[in-house]
């Protein structure tokens, strides 16, 4: 299997893999963090718990906790990312009961995080984002015309001053790219239905 | 009959997902093969997935810009939103977004500066690139948003951090130019820096294993100046180091340093963990505060010296140790062309020898750095940083091995004639050529008494402006101070020990005596007390017969003098047992120090 389709969670799982720690920060940092905020936590909270997160994530795939067997790499990841809300609620209430008397549910504004949609739009925007920096550009912009602007193909090739063919080529191999770097991430590029769909 | 035709492979049923017609053979195919159908169906959803995404908020941008990467870093900080001011982190209840602040981003002039670009915002400050003045250079403000206003007690504390961070001076590590209030908000100045960060950087240059080490030494020296600030950094990670054109480079990014000197002990201005997971050391990833120190951000310069050997890493050079359990990902290797098939990454643009011996030590360097106990570590930056300087040299040495055999052979021409110029009645003449200027002392040369084999008569130069003692550490743990050489000549000079006489007679004990010259740019000298307490951490391990040993502070033996039975083979015993622990205790009290190992036979 080529380097570029392992999944990123086996490839943490293994240990010792920096370059993969990086990315799977970059990617999941900005994420948890709007999770944490949907929470109603503000400012230095939100990187309190983010960090925590963070922690309890690294020793989790440290010992190898996740296994892909029993479930979505991200449901795995929501239940850890919860479990340190609310521990981050616990600690609160029980220093408020100690120190000084502050409810903390009024200082929430919980706000709508659809998980799932907005770790395929976290993953979707990386893959997409590292992707269109490797490629070089005159391969992006036969993607980018025919596939995303939807330009006929032979109006890009004329542009371009290639074949059609190399349009088509071009495109499907940006494509599967852009599917691989999901799959890293345990995430599929198209939409929920098709894992019905065989392989 | 029915012919079974083999599945077209994707790119060739393209135009059928994108609507336009396929070959007459692809869509024959089609028709009948289920499989491929659904093939179709599949590569379909996922464009219309990818137009769709186009739609919405922020996908344009990525799509259409000209790198997701950022390839500029500025001053000492990063603009990003994680960005905070100076060292302090304000805790209040209910503190708000970073996005929430208010950030006057065209503030026109912050003190006496003009502000030309707003560069970016952080939970406690904001970033622009501004002009100094009078110089006219350009140059980073980094200004406390305006919480601080009406809390006296947050400007002081940001100001006296400010200061502290002002006192760190090192080419390697991005400079304060100036601090200063605009109105009550404190303002701190660094100098702009433009250059590539080291993570960006390995990726568009071939870097072998000697600039590895350059790099590292750097890094580490940088660092070292640091911790003597009485600064910790704790997010040392390839993005914080900033490669200039001129082949130097800047450590950046103070944004949750620690100042550890202010009141003795560690003091935090931030209650969180911060940094980044990958690089921080396991006392750091715990919030074990109580246990953090210089040996905390060592373990980050492991882990850049660990990516950087990871990213440079080809397929022909793995380690058999398990170092790495997986292939590193190169960005230059990710970078495709499409002329290739899918998942083949162009040929790694690593091209050259690799030094396997020098990577390997390198490698060793980096698991003692990296060890996850702290006090498995090396016990300083400094200490690191002159394990490297070692290895530094050993490589220069090793590259000009041809020249070895060579100078051996005129050494020792030279030492027969020295010794039949001694025996002769004339003036004894210069045997050796004294470079104009040293930047470290030498020992030059010495002698045994022929007579009586038990005096010693040592010769050596020290550089200009310097201070220099010359001492004998004998066995029994004596530090004897012979002659003290004072920083106010303007000339290197030449010395001799005994200035008068013969020789030094060393008495009737056995065993190694060590002459020691130590020498430091400023006064004053470790006092006799305090190198005993160093030689007394010393294990003296030394081979029997060896005369005499000369080496540096680096550990490196320069030359064996002996009986005729004695080879090189045994300065690299020496090298390992004894040379070692003396390098260690001496390294941490001296600029440089030379010295020469007197092995006296044990005559019982």
């Amino acid at each position: 299997m080529p380097t570029t389709c392992q999944s990123l969670i086996v490839r943490l799982q293994s240990g010792s893999d920096r370059v993969s720690w990086d990315e799977f920060f970059d990617v999941y940092h900005p994420y948890l963090v709007r999770f944490v905020e949907s929470r109603g936590l503000r400012g230095a909270d939100v990187s309190d718990v983010v960090q925590n997160i963070f922690m309890r994530l690294m020793k989790a795939l440290g010992r190898a906790r996740y296994q892909p067997s029993r479930g979505k790499f991200r449901s795995w990841l929501r239940r850890i990312a919860e479990r340190g809300v609310i521990d981050w609620h616990r600690k609160r209430r029980r220093e408020s009961t100690h120190a000084m008397p502050m409810d903390v549910a009024d200082s929430q504004v919980p706000v709508d995080f659809d998980w799932e949609a907005e770790h395929r739009r976290t993953v979707l925007k990386h893959a997409i984002a590292v992707i269109r920096s490797e490629s070089v550009p005159q391969t992006w912009e036969c993607f980018e015309r025919h596939v995303l602007q939807q330009i006929p193909a032979p109006s890009v090739a004329i542009s371009l001053g290639v074949s059609t063919n190399s349009v088509y080529v071009n495109s499907f191999r940006v494509v599967t790219r852009i599917r691989e770097t999901c799959h890293r991430f345990a995430e599929d590029l198209r939409d929920d239905c098709a894992s019905t769909v065989s392989r | 009959m029915i012919v079974l035709q083999p599945c077209p492979d994707e790119t060739r049923m393209w135009p059928t997902i994108v609507g336009d017609d396929p070959e007459p053979e692809v869509k024959q195919h089609l028709l009948g093969c289920l499989s491929c159908r659904r093939r179709v169906q599949r590569l379909a959803a996922e464009v219309s997935q990818l137009q769709l995404l186009l739609s919405e908020p922020g996908f344009h941008e990525i799509v259409s810009q000209e790198t997701t990467f950022p390839t500029r870093v500025v001053g000492g900080f990063r603009p990003t939103p994680s960005v905070p001011f100076g060292l302090s982190s304000d805790r209040s209840p209910n503190p708000p977004l970073a996005s929430e602040v208010i950030v006057d981003e065209n503030p026109g002039q912050i003190g006496r500066y003009v502000i030309t670009e707003f560069l970016g915002r952080g939970a406690q400050g904001a970033v622009y690139r501004g002009t100094h003045p009078n110089l006219g250079h350009s140059v980073v403000v980094k200004r406390a948003h305006d919480g601080v206003v009406g809390r006296p007690e947050r400007t002081a504390r940001l100001m006296s951090e400010g200061r502290i961070l002002a006192g760190i001076q090192h080419p390697a590590v991005v400079r304060v130019i100036d601090l200063d209030l605009d109105g009550d908000r404190p303002f701190l100045v660094f100098e702009d820096c433009v250059g590539t960060p080291l993570n960006k950087y390995v990726s568009q240059h071939n870097l072998n294993e000697c600039d590895i080490l350059r790099i590292a030494i750097d890094i580490a020296q940088g660092i070292a100046a640091v911790h003597d600030a009485g600064v910790l950094h704790l997010d040392l990670k390839p993005d914080n180091i900033l490669m200039l054109s001129n082949g130097k480079l800047k450590v950046i990014d103070f944004g949750i340093a620690w100042i550890t000197r202010s009141q003795g002990h560690f003091r935090s201005s931030s209650c969180l963990v911060e940094g980044t997971p990958t690089y921080m050391a396991p006392e750091q990833r715990e919030g074990n505060r109580c246990q953090w120190d210089g040996r905390t951000d060592l373990y980050g310069i492991g882990g850049i010296l660990r990516f950087l050997l990871e990213s440079t890493q080809s397929q022909s050079a793995t380690p058999t140790t398990a170092l790495t359990t997986s292939a590193p990902i190169l960005s230059d290797q990710r970078r495709f062309d499409l002329s290739k098939p899918s998942g083949q990454p162009v040929k790694n643009l690593r091209t050259g020898e690799t030094n396997m011996e020098l990577r390997a030590e390198l490698w060793r360097l980096c698991e003692w750095a990296t060890s996850p106990k702290i006090e498995d570590r090396p016990q300083s930056v400094r200490q690191f940083a002159s394990e490297l300087s070692c290895l530094s040299d050993r490589q220069l040495m090793t590259r000009g091995s041809w020249l070895v055999p060579l100078l051996c052979l005129l050494v020792s021409l030279l030492i027969i004639a020295s010794f039949q110029w001694q025996q002769s009645p004339r003036n004894r003449p210069e045997l050796y050529v004294i470079p104009d200027s040293l930047t470290a002392p030498a020992l030059v040369k010495w002698d045994r008494s022929a007579a009586t084999r038990d005096g010693v008569r040592i010769e050596a130069v020290i550089p200009a402006h310097t201070c220099a003692e010359l001492y004998l550490l004998t066995l029994d743990g004596e530090v004897l101070s012979l002659d003290r050489f004072s920083p106010q000549e303007e000339k290197q000079r030449g010395l001799s020990f005994p200035p008068s006489g013969n020789t030094l007679s060393l008495g009737q004990a056995s065993g190694p005596q060590v002459f020691l010259l130590g020498q430091l740019s400023h006064a004053p000298l470790p006092t006799a007390a305090e190198l005993r307490e160093s030689l007394s951490r010393c294990r003296w391990e030394m081979a029997s017969d060896t005369s005499f040993v000369k080496f540096d502070r680096h550990g490196m033996v320069e030359w064996v003098s002996a009986d005729a039975e004695h080879s090189t083979v045994n300065a690299g015993m020496h090298q390992m047992s004894l040379l070692s622990p003396l390098r260690r205790a001496f390294s941490q009290q001296f600029d440089e120090f030379t010295a020469v190992i007197v092995n006296l036979p044990d005559r019982s």
